[in-house]
């Protein structure tokens, strides 16, 4: 549904709309996680949500994609220094918190 | 608030219920009596507390099931099996007496769709479906029930329709139907077919409880948002539905745009009403005619499953 070209079989129209559906839904979502970030943002997060989601695949949970989608927004550095110290906190024990499984059973 | 009655399964009824989300946590707390709750497991965290409210419902006596959304059951990749022990886990701490999951794949070659996507209704993919389904129910404490899904397409070439999909899927496996009326008004909108029809091919012995959830038209297609009120399409379905048989529960699912306490009273007031018109149906369907209106002209089903049928033109 992301990307290349469908079955020519499928309805065509139908696949696009879904498609687009999906990239609203990954929109809401992400906002949903971090909706001060978003407000701040702007409402041009919309449409470089959109096309954020046209070209990178959901790999993770709503957090995650809300994450991976600000180190792309533009209007992220206008941010106060505060909240990009925050991003950063919670991208990195995010991080951690996925790798540490690498160094124990518990994990597993 | 309406409880239903029990029916012949005694065990098995719920009542009636709103699905559990934290925004509606006060909603559904405040109502004196509710029958259950459904919560969405990829929600909580394994490792967390049960969130307060519904520990104090629980206390309350309220059954809890929790629901899946990630399991990927339509999925070719192998089942990630931590899925399914976590949703076990989550069924055993709040002693639900099953749990539930879709009929649908949500990931592909590592990729997420955030969304339940449509299985191909092919012989392959019922295999695959089977398989996986048959995987989990082993590592379930509880049993399985499977939800049909609204979809705005479908895969081509379909070997089977969804009637005879969905039923042989849950006999095979031997799992129970979560049977989303608005689904399935959903589908016969956006994708054509008479759901009253449908309905009287699945096996609704299976039935263990019911989805209504509202939506909205946009250009001609109806989306399944669950953040509107359930149109009056959806509750005729259901009517027509509870005039078949009875379901050990129905749930009302709000995902977003909350109501307030009376508009939802009003929802589940609606649901509650088709629920007993579809029961006096039943009831007198099953009635010895008498004599004397026995060559009178009746009403006929079809009347009302072309009437349904033509769902799909607007409600």
């Amino acid at each position: 549904v992301n990307s290349g070209a469908p079955d020519p079989a499928f309805d065509r129209e139908r696949l696009q709309l879904a498609s687009r559906m999906l990239r609203a839904k990954r929109y809401r979502a992400a906002r949903r996680a971090f909706p001060e970030v978003f407000r701040r943002l702007g409402d041009q997060c919309a449409r470089e949500f959109e096309l954020y989601a046209s070209s990178v695949p959901l790999r993770g949970g709503a957090v995650d994609d809300a994450l991976a989608f600000m180190r792309h927004a533009r209007g992220i550095r206008a941010l106060p220094l505060s909240w990009r110290l925050r991003l950063l906190a919670i991208r990195t024990a995010r991080y951690f918190r996925r790798e540490s499984s690498g160094f124990g059973d518990e994990g597993a | 608030m309406w409880i239903l009655s029990t029916g012949n399964n005694a065990s098995l009824s719920l009542g009636l219920s709103i699905g559990w989300r934290p925004a509606l946590a006060l909603a559904i707390e405040r109502r004196p009596q509710i029958g259950f709750i459904e919560i969405v497991a990829e929600n909580l965290e394994a490792d967390r507390p049960i969130p307060a409210p519904v520990a104090a419902l629980q206390r309350r006596g309220v059954t809890v099931i929790p629901h899946g959304i990630s399991l990927s059951l339509g999925g070719a990749e192998e089942l990630d099996l931590n899925r399914v022990a976590a949703l076990d886990k989550l069924a055993r701490r709040v002693s639900a007496p099953f749990v539930s999951e879709h009929i649908a794949f949500v990931r592909a070659d590592g990729m997420e769709a955030g969304h339940l996507l449509p299985v191909s209704r092919t012989r392959a993919a019922l295999e695959v479906l089977v398989e996986n389904i048959g995987q989990a129910t082993k590592l379930l404490s509880v049993p399985l029930a499977l939800e049909n899904i609204s979809t705005l397409f479908e895969w081509p070439e379909s070997q089977m329709d969804a009637a005879e999909f969905i039923t042989e899927v849950l006999e095979r496996t031997d799992t129970l139907l979560l049977l989303d009326i608005a689904n399935v008004y959903a589908n016969a909108r956006n994708l054509g077919g008479n759901p009253v029809a449908l309905l009287d091919r699945l096996p609704l012995h299976r039935l263990a409880y019911v989805h209504m959830g509202g939506g909205v038209e946009r250009d001609g297609v109806y989306h399944d948002t669950h953040a509107a009120a359930v149109p009056a399409g959806a509750i005729a379905l259901l009517e027509e539905l509870c005039a078949k048989a009875e379901p050990p529960g129905v749930m009302l699912e709000r995902d977003d745009s909350f109501p307030s306490d009376a508009e939802l009273q009003m929802e589940l007031d609606a649901i509650a009403a088709a629920v007993l018109r579809g029961r006096e149906r039943r009831k007198t369907a099953h009635e010895p005619i008498p004599s004397s209106i026995r060559s009178g002209p009746a009403e006929s089903s079809d009347s009302r499953a072309c009437e349904l049928g033509s769902a799909r033109s607007g409600v």
